[in-house]
């Protein structure tokens, strides 16, 4: 019998290849919480003026970081995480998050978005496409009661500013979630939206330029 | 490997079954007509005196399901030892629970193995106030024990009085199906109920009428009652624990785990996600869309190629042809071909000049086109943020057989090429009838050096390291050419092996074909020449292939000799994608030890690349020739390494589990068959995996 566990474990040390790949997965599954930078984010955190910025937190998992504006067209604007995790926003509205391990591949948010940004009370209809762990998109409908909850504060950089805060409460064939909107002058500057059943709510701030 | 991969995922929340210490819905002993969700894999031991049993469960159809059994029995063989007993169960839903009625289910089990568990039931399950479950049935075989009476059957016929002796042709007989037995002999009745007390705690009595006589007789245990009592707990994370007082003698204990197959650890994966589309003036401003000159394509191509790196995929191939661009790029990491190719359009689209307004992308490997697939570019600019972008998109795209190369198509850099891959391998084998489990852990290097498109020279190296593969010092009894029984003498007289040393090239003669032609040493066993050639349309469900080979076998030392034997061997292939998650494969020719034959392979395969699948082979090697197992057969199991992590990757790990290891209907194991490298590009596929397209 061969026991050569000397000659393996140098070979493990020293694997390379595209084994590195399974070194990397080895790695990943110790150290889930482990940096991993994606040569995306770096490039978008050198450009000068620093792009704009989104605190962003998954309260259910205690992670929390930065996002910063990688692109935006057609009103689309989209955010990159330093581990090359995206999330989009339609006029500050959650429409997709790719990377995060929830499957929210796309939305129609649009009704709840007229309601919300003029700080008005109702019912709307949102639509949310998920991958699912099957590698098929489910499309899923919600029926939304936007509810005022009335003024409130928020801080930026310290600073309070006045706000609207409002939630809406949606409701599924099969779940139900509810996001909280603190809203000011028809824009989102925070939030509290909902990524799917996998992660739950993402919370998300606005950073304000510095000048 | 497999099995601890698959304990690190994720467990599915299989809703209130209680599943008995034979790994099947039951209750301690007893089987129950309750069914699993569709698609679930359930595995179980159970412990009752000196007696394991390790079952693997799957509901390959919402009313059928199939199970592996492994038992240990210690002392079972007196001076020889352990007994190691390998049973196939088969249960089919004959009618749903009603309102009024139980659900009503027939079962085999260990219905084709060395006959010690062999038995057949009809049992009746009754839930009451979603808490209450009443089975009862009647059992034939094993379980016609205490209370046993005439079988009722013989009204039919006298046949049906007498079971005639399982073991009674030793064990050259086992594997056979034994139809002859089914349902004969005397009879007995078998009940009991579950009491769900929460969701958590269900108690359970039941009546087993099975007397343990080969037990009692051999290893002394005693059945001194029916009456089985037990508590079931279902943890959170779905998997069950049973304890159980059994027979008025002994204590059991049983615990379940549960998958989904369809749920991933991560349902839409933790890997990157793709880079967003630039508006369009941004990528016509890029600084290598500028026009200052004669550099300017260069630079665009080596910018695409750097882009395309970053996403896991190398451009092999370019070529501009007016308002459209063909492009052939090999995808290392993504396990779905759709999202290699999503990627792709993406990167096209922000690194080419504005005018370029479809891309035709062909994947490849090792430099022959395996599929195009044709996207408009505006619709990428639509369809990027639409709610239904996987679907729409797939509707405009085109797929079709391939884009025609021309000379100067391939990138300058692209070939030859060489890469590697260097880490550490494991190797288990089920199919010792001495040990249940026998492995190999060491270090593997393979090389490959595609020297042209198409024409790659590739080794595979092996150093094994521990493991007790080459312990079993069983000799092969075969009584025809040992084609494949002799593995036991490769382990032990090799080292660091040779796995594969070959010259390969694949070539595509016409459209929708594609040859191969492999020489050298082929597999660790055999080396010599393949050749193979398949007819695949791009939007066919049906391909057809044939395969002939002409090899000589290795020596045990797995390096550069050769033994005496050599044989001429190969087979015509249909394969066939059935609706709904099937796959079937019928192979039919000549195997190695010259018998002739056919095979049957049946897969489920899930969307996410899971599969599970059964095969078998009948030759013309007899039952008898072919000795313990009568005929080839198995299952197998192959899983996504991105099911397991979540993130994006090509690798599976994959396992057949075979009874027996023998000679008849051996099939050589040349690298590379031509639908499986073919396979992931092809529509059927594709469409499978579009739902990754915008990924």
């Amino acid at each position: 019998m061969k026991r050569l566990w000397p000659v393996l474990s140098v070979l493990l040390l020293f694997s390379c290849g595209e084994a590195k790949d399974d070194l990397d997965l080895l790695r990943g599954a110790l150290q889930p919480d482990a940096p991993r930078f994606h040569p995306r984010a770096s490039a978008l955190a050198s450009v000068r003026p620093i792009p704009p910025r989104l605190e962003v937190g998954f309260p259910s998992r205690g992670l929390s970081g930065v996002m910063l504006l990688e692109t935006e067209r057609r009103g689309v604007q989209t955010w990159l995480t330093a581990d090359g995790a995206t999330i989009t926003l339609e006029q500050g509205l959650l429409t997709s998050a790719k990377g995060f391990g929830s499957g929210l591949a796309g939305s129609d948010v649009r009704r709840s978005a007229d309601l919300l940004l003029a700080a008005q009370p109702g019912t709307a209809e949102r639509f949310h496409s998920f991958l699912n762990g099957n590698d098929q998109i489910e499309l899923h409908a919600y029926r939304c009661e936007i509810t005022r909850l009335g003024a409130d504060s928020i801080f930026l950089r310290g600073v309070p500013v006045p706000v609207q805060k409002l939630e809406e409460r949606c409701h599924g064939l099969a779940e139900s979630f509810t996001n909280t909107y603190w809203i000011r002058q028809g824009a989102v500057l925070q939030s509290s939206q909902w990524t799917g059943s996998f992660l739950g709510n993402l919370f998300m701030k606005t950073v304000p330029d510095e000048n | 490997m497999l099995l601890a991969a698959l304990v690190l995922a994720a467990p599915a929340a299989v809703k209130a079954q209680t599943t008995s210490n034979y790994g099947t819905p039951g209750l301690i002993e007893t089987p129950s007509a309750e069914m699993y969700p569709d698609g679930t894999l359930a595995f179980t031991s159970g412990v009752l005196d000196r007696t394991l049993r390790a079952t693997m469960t799957f509901q390959m159809l919402p009313w059928v399901h199939g199970s592996f059994r492994y038992a240990v029995i210690e002392g079972f063989d007196g001076q020889i030892g352990d007994r190691f007993d390998r049973s196939f169960d088969l249960h089919f839903l004959l009618r749903e629970e009603s309102r009024s009625a139980p659900a009503l289910a027939l079962g085999l089990r260990d219905f084709g193995g060395t006959g010690i568990y062999a038995s057949e039931y009809l049992v009746a399950t009754k839930t009451f106030r979603e808490r209450l479950k009443l089975s009862g049935g009647i059992g034939w075989g094993r379980m016609a024990g205490r209370g046993s009476f005439s079988n009722p059957l013989g009204v039919l016929s006298d046949r049906f009085k007498t079971r005639p002796d399982a073991s009674a042709g030793g064990i050259s007989t086992t594997g056979q199906i034994d139809f002859g037995n089914w349902f004969r002999g005397d009879a007995a009745l078998f009940g009991g109920a579950s009491w769900a007390w929460n969701d958590q705690l269900t108690l359970l009595a039941e009546y087993s009428p099975d007397l343990y006589s080969q037990e009692r007789d051999r290893i002394g245990f005693e059945a001194a009652s029916p009456f089985n009592f037990g508590a079931r707990y279902r943890f959170e994370n779905g998997t069950q624990l049973t304890a159980s007082y059994m027979y008025g003698t002994t204590f059991g204990l049983s615990y379940s785990y549960f998958i989904d197959p369809r749920q991933s650890v991560a349902p839409g994966g933790q890997g990157a996600a793709p880079p967003p589309l630039l508006p369009i003036d941004r990528v016509a401003l890029a600084s290598w869309n500028l026009p200052d000159g004669a550099a300017a394509p260069a630079r665009r191509q080596q910018v695409l190629a750097q882009k395309l790196q970053q996403e896991g995929l190398r451009l092999v191939y370019l070529e501009t042809d007016g308002d459209s661009l063909r492009i052939g790029v090999e995808n290392s990491r993504y396990g779905q071909s759709a999202q290699a190719i999503g990627r792709t359009a993406r990167v096209l689209a922000n690194t080419q000049p504005a005018q370029v307004q479809g891309f035709d992308i062909a994947l490849m490997a090792n430099g022959v086109p395996l599929s195009s697939v044709r996207i408009a570019r505006n619709d990428l600019y639509e369809l990027e943020h639409d709610l239904d972008s996987a679907w729409r998109s797939f509707a405009r795209a085109e797929v079709s057989d391939s884009i025609s190369l021309v000379k100067g198509g391939f990138t300058r850099d692209a070939y030859p090429h060489f890469s590697y891959r260097f880490g550490p391998y494991l190797q288990a084998s089920f199919f010792d009838p001495d040990a249940p489990l026998r492995y190999e852990i060491g270090a593997q290097l393979g090389l490959d050096y595609t020297a042209a498109p198409g024409l790659t020279l590739s080794a595979g190296l092996r150093q094994p390291a521990a493991g007790n593969l080459d312990d079993s010092q069983r000799q092969s009894n075969s009584v025809i050419q040992r084609v494949r029984s002799d593995w036991g003498l490769y382990a032990q007289q090799s080292d660091l092996r040779i796995e594969h040393l070959t010259a390969e090239y694949i070539w595509r003669p016409g459209e929708n074909l594609y040859a191969r032609a492999t020489l050298g040493y082929l597999e660790s066993m055999y080396g010599g020449l393949s050749g193979e050639i398949l007819w695949f349309p791009a939007n066919s469900r049906l391909a057809l292939g044939a395969e002939l080979n002409y090899v000589r076998q290795r020596d045990f030392d797995v390096l550069f000799g050769f033994q005496d034997y050599s044989t001429a061997t190969g087979h015509i292939s249909a394969y066939y994608d059935l609706p709904g998650e099937y796959h079937a494969q019928v192979d039919a020719g000549r195997y190695l030890a010259g018998d002739y034959g056919a095979t049957l392979t049946l897969d489920r395969e899930f969307a996410n690349g899971f599969k599970i699948g059964a095969f078998f082979t009948l030759t013309t090697v007899s039952f008898d020739d072919f000795g313990e197992g009568s005929f080839d057969k198995g299952i197998r199991l192959e899983i996504p390494v991105s099911w397991l992590t979540g993130r994006p990757s090509r690798d599976r790990l994959a396992q057949v589990i075979r009874p027996v290891l023998r000679d008849g209907g051996a099939r050589l194991n040349v690298r590379n068959r031509l639908y499986g490298v073919t396979r992931e590009a092809r529509a059927q596929q594709l469409v499978k995996g579009w739902g990754r397209f915008m990924r």
